[in-house]
């Protein structure tokens, strides 16, 4: 007899089985045993460092050693959050993250359940490729390459302009410009990444159902949306709560090489990273360990929530 | 469940306090030798450096008695390899540092390096051959942290530009004795060349022009002045600096200058025209080794008298550490590194005959693609070192010549505790970052205003609170004299 | 509206699309291509040009001119990369499908030590320490192979690929009395082969474009891997010029940005053609066939 189901993933299969189907324990030791090299790495590199977030309770000082030096109690913390900057990064930090993902997501699904619908493998090949390629460059280069577009004197942009009958524009000292630059790198750099990511999670989605819909009649805007849109949740969930957690995170390179160091642009570019790196010219140990502990802090508060909220709906789209 | 949860509780608190308890594991080696080991900046890729740095080993050997370990480490990585070798409590005797990479002055307050004041009197040969200035202008915290490498010290403000500039524009050129003079050849310059040039300050070279010099921004006081009161003040508060940005202005108004920014990006102005003069650091030889960085001829000129400051001196230092096991050995490796010809000379040029060849007693000129070579001011006092083909033979008594003669700085030796004031000092560092590449570059149309907003913002980001700590310190300092 | 034209429709605006995206991908790998290949006389002169007006190998000369230390190079971050991305990939899909395991009774607390480390870490000091002093992994390959071989997103994003395996799948084989250890390797991760392979690629590129753990870790020039000794190559430069060291810049050719552009060339070709092969795995999983009731 065979069982047509209908599969979604995640979702167990409610049907009668033998209790303890998995739980006993020669089963729990296999389990144990496949997950043992993994657990073992984790531990060793980065459980034991993990003593070391206490310099950002100590004055540290070489001579004095970790554990030698003297406590400074919150001191640290003071400096990043009693500095005029800090509202101004959280701020900007805040909001680039919360753009990047919800437009990061959506244009990925969009551009995922499209690539699904192009009959050629080959273009599909060819598109998955190009798409990938920034993913790999460093921010060093896309900054060079960047002022080919961006310079004020030769770039392209400038050059149409200045073509049109226009001023030509001094791209690095707008502030008002930044905001879309900034975000239109991050996608682009990406983009190719999670559209990999969504792709490869709709092939995984059980055939049959597609062909039950098509006989059903739903156009292919209904299939996307009502099909295989919920059944990327488990992934989007996943990458939402992730997101979440290093929501006060920014990427350095993103926020620092592009801007090309910029005064003009601070208050639209400066995020935690560039701040503490802009500060921190004494390469203060102790106060970058505080300000990186705050935002673990923070992240994990976010996360413990997300958490708990997505397993009011479904516990299996949980992280833990 | 419960139980599980409990031991995996038990192991994640076993696994940290694993970690955290782990003391300093410490490794006794039999030694017949001492040996050293010294972390210079060097290019790790070059084929030869074995070969080298065993014979300077052995050089060692045979005069002092000591094995050398040299360990290269590349410029570019030089800081944060030597940071982590510094903070991990790794072995090392000798690094060398800076106040532009392996911060010395950072360093010193972390309690990295070895306090050589009293130590001195071991190599009274090394202690006399530097003079008491320099001696001064190495000092942190207080006191004498690492032997300063020998070279040129004299610090000093100068144009810089292409030379097809200098006969192009000469006229204008004849009478410049500061920045601001520059304005008639702005006006010429700014007639063929519109809206192209980029041109900014350089308070590092400029000071020595305006008389102003930074403690740390904005703090800072006159470069000469009497030598019993020394007042500090907000730089970019003071007439000079207002009268050098509206005058910056000027010349982006009427298009002698770009009207638009790049931020700090430097790589596509290659043409002339794009750079048309910079303020740099004369010493002898600089014609030659700018042309090799910019590709075309070069014509410089001073604008200001020669001086002698602790940003001179520190340029390059060698510093012993704090954990060192044979601090004495050292010290005796240093001044021995320092007073012989041959020790240098191999470390900067390599092996006569196979990385370069004699022209004549002080003169060598290097193979080309030696297997060997390295500059001569990371590694020992350059004073004896060979001179390189295109250089005078009397390079180094003119350079000496500069040091001796350069006029002090009123605060040498001062080092300033940033530890009191450095929230207001992180606040006014974003606010100076905002706003000063603007007005150095003249972009903004109300520039005066501009300026008062900068300054109103300095206010409130703590610049008063800075510069009555300065004051206090260097008072403080003034009165131990 | 009929469902044709609609297809058709989203064919179209799809095609449209991706014509658009992959242009804009595509343009800078050219850029840089064209830049390396492009003499720094013309840089200076006429900027950067998307055909150059003026080709030159200058960059690529200076690369290779030490030809036997970029194929080292190249030696050791294959090594790295392939040893490194295998066991990586094979300890965290095993680890993913320990933690989708509902049946595995330490899952939540698991779950939550993996992810509570892509938060908090110690810092790069304690790491130092621990991988230089009581590692003794000092200028070891396999410090730079350990330390990135396990990441937390990895683990829960190839769990969510596992999870898409019909539980039912894994019950009947139980039934028939199959092992963990046979589940996995004959079940789950054939099926989940396209996300796999994705986690591998990216790992894999992780491995071959590290340079900061080489910068911290190798000492010895031999076994610096490809991104660590094109950044070292191209510092140097950066660094003759800012020093103004004539002595060891005469004699040298300088090509700068044309350099920074070959570099980039020349490490990331390779990642770029395997991309190319890895593509095939971005499949449907081989099915096992219907379940039976």
């Amino acid at each position: 007899m065979k069982e047509k189901k209908m599969t979604m993933p995640g979702v167990q299969a409610k049907k009668l089985k033998p209790k303890g189907l998995g739980r006993g324990g020669k089963d729990q030791l296999q389990l144990w045993l496949l997950l043992l090299p993994a657990l073992v790495m984790l531990i060793i590199f980065k459980y034991l460092p993990m003593g070391g977030v206490i310099i950002a309770f100590k004055d540290y000082r070489y001579s004095d050693g970790i554990f030698g030096s003297a406590w400074a109690g919150i001191e640290n913390f003071k400096f990043f959050f009693k500095s005029n900057d800090a509202k101004t990064v959280i701020r900007n930090a805040l909001c680039y993250n919360l753009t990047f993902i919800v437009t990061g997501h959506i244009i990925s699904i969009a551009l995922a359940i499209m690539l699904t619908n192009i009959k050629s493998k080959k273009m599909t090949g060819v598109f998955q490729t190009l798409m990938f390629q920034p993913y790999y460059l460093s921010w060093v280069v896309i900054a060079f390459i960047s002022l080919t577009f961006l310079s004020y004197k030769n770039g392209l942009f400038n050059t149409i302009v200045q073509n049109m009958g226009g001023e030509p524009i001094s791209w690095y000292g707008e502030p008002k410009y930044w905001p879309f630059i900034l975000w239109f790198f991050h996608m682009w750099k990406g983009q190719g990444y999670q559209i990999l990511l969504y792709y490869t999670s709709i092939l995984g989605i059980d055939e049959s159902i597609y062909e039950a819909a098509k006989v059903d009649g739903c156009t292919t805007m209904q299939t996307a949306v009502k099909i295989t849109v919920p059944m990327l949740t488990p992934t989007m969930t996943i990458l939402i709560i992730m997101g979440i957690g290093a929501i006060f995170n920014s990427d350095f390179g993103l926020f620092y090489q592009i801007p090309q160091g910029s005064g003009a642009l601070q208050k639209v570019t400066d995020v935690v990273e560039t701040y503490t790196y802009r500060a921190l010219t004494e390469g203060s140990m102790s106060i970058s360990s505080a300000v990186g502990l705050t935002q673990s802090v923070v992240g994990l508060i976010l996360v413990v929530t997300a958490n708990a909220v997505v397993k009011k709906y479904n516990e299996e789209n949980a992280l833990f | 469940m419960k139980k599980t949860k409990r031991l995996l509780a038990m192991l994640m608190a076993a696994a940290m306090a694993i970690g955290m308890l782990a003391g300093c594991g410490g490794k006794n080696e039999e030694d017949e030798a001492i040996t050293l080991t010294w972390y210079i900046m060097g290019d790790t890729t070059l084929s030869d450096n074995n070969e080298v740095f065993q014979k300077a080993s052995d050089m060692v050997y045979e005069n002092l008695g000591y094995r050398l370990r040299i360990m290269p480490i590349d410029a570019a990585s030089y800081n944060d390899k030597m940071k982590m070798i510094i903070a991990g409590g790794e072995e090392w005797d000798i690094c060398w540092t800076s106040n532009w990479c392996n911060n010395y002055a950072n360093n010193v307050t972390n309690g990295a390096f070895l306090q050589l004041d009293d130590l001195l009197d071991e190599v009274p040969t090394l202690r006399d051959s530097i003079d008491e200035k320099i001696w001064e202008g190495v000092k942190a915290d207080g006191g004498i942290y690492g032997i300063p490498v020998q070279q040129i010290m004299a610090r000093n403000s100068a144009i810089s530009m292409p030379l097809e500039f200098w006969e192009k524009y000469n006229d204008t050129l004849v009478d410049v004795k500061s920045y601001q003079d520059m304005d008639a050849f702005m006006k010429k310059f700014g007639a063929d060349y519109p809206n192209v040039a980029r041109v900014t300050f350089n308070w590092q070279n400029l000071m020595y022009d305006q008389n102003i010099e930074p403690i740390v921004k904005p703090a800072a006081i006159d470069l000469e002045g009497p030598t019993d009161e020394i007042k500090v003040y907000n730089m970019y508060e003071t007439e000079a600096f207002k009268n050098l940005v509206l005058l910056r202005r000027e010349w982006t108004k009427n298009g002698y200058t770009k009207k638009g920014t790049d931020g700090n990006a430097t790589s596509a102005n290659r043409k002339p025209e794009q750079e048309p003069w910079v303020i740099d650091c004369y010493k002898p030889g600089y014609e030659v080794m700018r042309e090799a960085s910019v590709k075309y001829p070069v014509k410089v000129f001073t604008i200001s008298d020669n001086y002698l400051t602790n940003d001179g001196i520190q340029a390059t230092i060698h510093s012993i550490n704090y954990a060192s096991k044979h601090p004495v050995e050292a010290l005796k490796f240093l001044e021995f590194a320092n007073t012989s010809p041959e020790f240098v000379n191999l470390l900067v040029y390599g092996i006569e005959g196979k990385h370069y060849n004699k022209i004549d007693d002080v003169t060598v000129k290097r193979v080309d693609n030696p297997g060997y070579q390295n500059s001569d001011w990371c590694i020992a006092n350059v004073f004896n070192t060979y001179v390189m083909e295109g250089q005078p033979a009397d390079a180094h008594s003119q350079t000496k010549a500069m040091n001796d003669n350069a006029k002090t700085s009123r605060i040498l030796g001062f080092n300033l505790d940033r530890e009191p004031i450095k929230i207001q000092i992180a606040n006014c560092a974003s606010v100076i970052n905002e706003y000063n590449a603007q007005l150095e570059e003249g972009l903004v149309e109300d520039t005066e205003a501009f300026l008062d907003e900068m300054n109103a913002k300095l206010k409130t980001a703590g610049v008063d609170e800075i510069v009555a700590e300065v004051q206090r310190q260097i008072d403080e300092w003034l009165a131990t004299k | 509206m009929k469902s044709s034209t609609e297809a058709r429709m989203v064919s179209l605006v799809s095609y449209i699309s991706f014509i658009l995206f992959g242009l804009i991908c595509l343009l800078p790998m050219l850029m840089v291509v064209a830049i390396s290949f492009t003499s720094e006389q013309s840089i200076a002169e006429n900027g950067f040009q998307l055909i150059p007006k003026e080709f030159s190998l200058e960059a690529y000369k200076l690369l290779f001119a030490n030809p036997g230390q970029i194929l080292d190079a190249y030696k050791t971050t294959a090594i790295v990369t392939i040893t490194g991305t295998v066991l990586s990939v094979l300890f965290t899909s095993q680890a993913a499908y320990v933690t989708s395991r509902s049946t595995f009774r330490a899952q939540k607390q698991i779950s939550f030590m993996f992810y509570f480390t892509q938060l908090f870490n110690g810092g790069l000091v304690p790491t130092y320490v621990l991988v230089t002093q009581y590692l003794h992994l000092k200028n070891s390959l396999w410090a730079i192979i350990l330390i990135m071989m396990i990441s937390p997103w990895n683990v829960f994003l190839l769990r969510t690929y596992i999870k898409g395996v019909p539980e039912s799948l894994i019950e009947s084989a139980k039934l028939d009395g199959a092992s963990e250890f046979r589940i996995f390797y004959q079940i789950v991760f054939p099926l989940t082969i396209s996300g796999i392979a994705t986690v591998a690629i990216t790992t894999a590129i992780g491995y071959w474009n590290d340079w900061y753990q080489n910068m911290l870790y190798i000492t010895d020039v031999n076994k610096y891997s490809l991104q660590y000794l094109l950044q070292t190559l191209l510092g140097k430069i950066d660094f003759l010029k800012a020093a103004g060291d004539v002595g060891m810049l005469t004699g040298m050719a300088l090509p700068e940005e044309s350099l920074r552009m070959a570099t980039c060339v020349v490490a990331i070709g390779p990642m770029a053609i395997l991309f190319l092969f890895v593509q095939k795995f971005f499949v449907k999983g081989i099915t096992v066939g219907s379940v039976k009731g």
